[in-house]
């Protein structure tokens, strides 16, 4: 099956969106906005539409779409009076109705529309690989740069801004870089279901360790196991792609659930006896 | 001790939108004071921390910070660490409070690690540092939010509300570790706090929070019934269990509609820090 160019592309394809979007998921479940991802994925829908009416590139028209709905999603919720859920779905349906609205405009049979709604392996062009590896690249190194600000704005954004760590600014970075990691992997699993390539990972990952490290190395490792082995199941099995992928992880996550060691912890971290926290320091 | 001051705050006002959280606010920190803002809840207190702490611009008035920056200040807020499910250690929580001092991009290194050893050690809880957060009791997570206050190496340290919800006892204790870092660390201090009957008998100065500041020097007089009725707005009383040991401060001075600080009353100048 790996002999087919097609398929090569595809893997190679998911193996790195599923990379990206598992290290930018433990920021955005980290972060409780699961549900953005929905909302930027969506909204690049009509950028999506807009390019295949323009006749320019869709990633370029898609990213605009999205980028711009992550930011204002952002900007909304911290500066508005507005919570994040109204906004998402505003940005939303703004997004999908401009798309329906650019459609309506281009004359003729819009062919893979239902490739970039859906996903599809097939539709993954060697001009596509290109794009998703220099996005995942240069998305990679700025978290890679800026992990511990990172993690820490999302522990306690407050008490991070109080130390002089520039919260806004890598709020809104972080954003930027979850819209163009959901755009960069649309064609694969398709704007219905990118976003849970998002936030499964991350999720299921942290019903098995509380330690950062670890969560992200499990949520890695986790995105790319839905990935390879969706395609490899949707190929064989000759059913949609992004649909197995996400099945497969909605499986794992649910299994998580059911056996995670971290349920069951209050007896493994009792703090009644011998607690040495309940001491008070001694004094010099 | 000299009294030099570390943060001066010139005639500060905040507005949010309609609500005046503070309204000509004039208070000198003092280095090397500790320093109780006593009042209602509602009364500017935490607002007037994070006006300090440059979270909050004044809509006007001025802070100076003499020898003082922004990384310098160690804050505690009330709510200490209220992601419970955030997959870090008590160890890792510290840590953070070295990254300021690192700055963007560079990792900590052994040093940064070797401190946040020491100062998890020295709020007593050594042997939690590899605890996940979220198991951490309320105490507990307080002492971790000191530690990583501490860790940023700070000339000042805020305090807001370090003790809602303890009880007695356990404040004491906590008060009395406060003024041992603070003697240890050469530590300014400042702590926001309704509690009167704790927090005044471990400090050096007094001064309250009801949309404007009165100080105090302490010790001295006596909390009467009409004094509790100006701070807090209310008819109030005072019970006493016991003997009345408790540090007193003094009246304040006739409320006008502009109350000053009775020493140094600055002039009154607009302007942005």
């Amino acid at each position: 099956m790996f002999q087919a160019a097609f398929m090569q592309r595809a893997l190679i394809a998911g193996v790195i969106a599923s990379v990206l979007l598992s290290v930018l998921g433990f920021f955005v479940v980290l972060r409780k906005m699961s549900f953005i991802g929905v909302g930027i994925a969506h909204a690049a829908f009509g950028g999506v539409a807009l390019g295949q009416l323009l006749g320019i590139p869709i990633f370029l028209s898609a990213s605009i779409f999205s980028v711009g709905a992550g930011l204002g999603i952002g900007a909304v919720t911290r500066h508005g009076k507005i919570r994040e859920d109204t906004a998402i779905g505003i940005f939303f349906a703004a997004g999908m109705a401009l798309g329906v609205l650019f459609l309506s405009l281009k004359p003729g049979y819009t062919a893979d529309l239902m490739s970039y709604l859906f996903g599809s392996i097939l539709a993954v062009t060697p001009a596509d690989l290109w794009i998703i590896a220099a996005v995942a690249v240069v998305i990679l190194v700025i978290i890679a740069l800026f992990f511990k600000e990172l993690l820490a704005t999302s522990f306690d954004a407050e008490l991070a801004r109080a130390s002089g760590i520039p919260e806004g600014v890598l709020f809104y970075l972080l954003l930027g870089l979850v819209s163009l990691g959901i755009v960069s992997a649309i064609k694969l699993v398709g704007i219905v279901l990118v976003s849970a390539l998002l936030v499964l990972p991350a999720a299921t990952a942290l019903q098995w360790s509380e330690r950062s490290g670890r969560v992200l190395a499990l949520s890695v490792i986790l995105g790319l196991a839905y990935t390879l082995g969706g395609l490899i199941v949707s190929y064989w099995l000759d059913i949609p792609s992004g649909a197995t992928i996400v099945i497969l992880g909605t499986i794992v996550f649910l299994l998580s659930l059911g056996f995670s060691p971290l349920r069951r912890r209050p007896l493994k971290h009792d703090i009644t006896h011998a607690d040495p926290g309940n001491e008070v320091a001694k004094t010099d | 001790m000299s009294k030099k001051p570390l943060v001066s705050l010139e005639d500060v006002t905040v507005r949010f939108e309609e609500v005046t959280a503070l309204s000509d606010v004039n208070l000198e920190i003092t280095v090397g004071f500790s320093t109780a803002l006593i009042g209602p809840n509602g009364g500017g207190k935490t607002t007037l921390l994070k006006v300090v702490l440059g979270l909050i611009k004044p809509t006007s008035g001025r802070v100076t910070y003499h020898h003082l920056r922004r990384s310098q200040i160690g804050y505690v807020p009330q709510e200490s660490l209220v992601n419970p499910s955030f997959p870090v250690s008590a160890l890792d929580v510290v840590l953070m409070g070295r990254y300021p001092a690192l700055g963007l991009v560079k990792r900590p290194g052994r040093r940064d690690r070797d401190l946040a050893v020491t100062m998890l050690a020295r709020v007593g809880l050594a042997e939690l540092a590899k605890r996940p957060v979220g198991a951490l009791s309320g105490g507990q997570k307080q002492r971790v939010a000191i530690a990583r206050a501490l860790v940023g190496e700070p000339k000042l340290l805020l305090l807001d509300e370090p003790t809602s919800g303890a009880d007695v006892e356990a404040k004491d204790r906590f008060y009395s570790l406060i003024r041992e870092l603070k003697k240890e660390f050469s530590l300014t201090v400042l702590i926001a706090s309704h509690d009167l009957a704790v927090v005044p008998r471990f400090v050096d100065d007094v001064a309250c929070v009801a949309r404007t500041v009165h100080r105090h020097a302490c010790p001295s007089d006596v909390w009467d019934e009409e004094h509790f009725q100006r701070i807090y707005g209310t008819q109030m009383e005072a019970i006493f269990h016991g003997k009345v040991p408790h540090r007193m401060v003094e009246p304040h001075p006739a409320r006008t509609r502009n109350t000053r600080n009775t020493r140094n009353t600055p002039k009154s100048k607009k302007g942005k820090r």
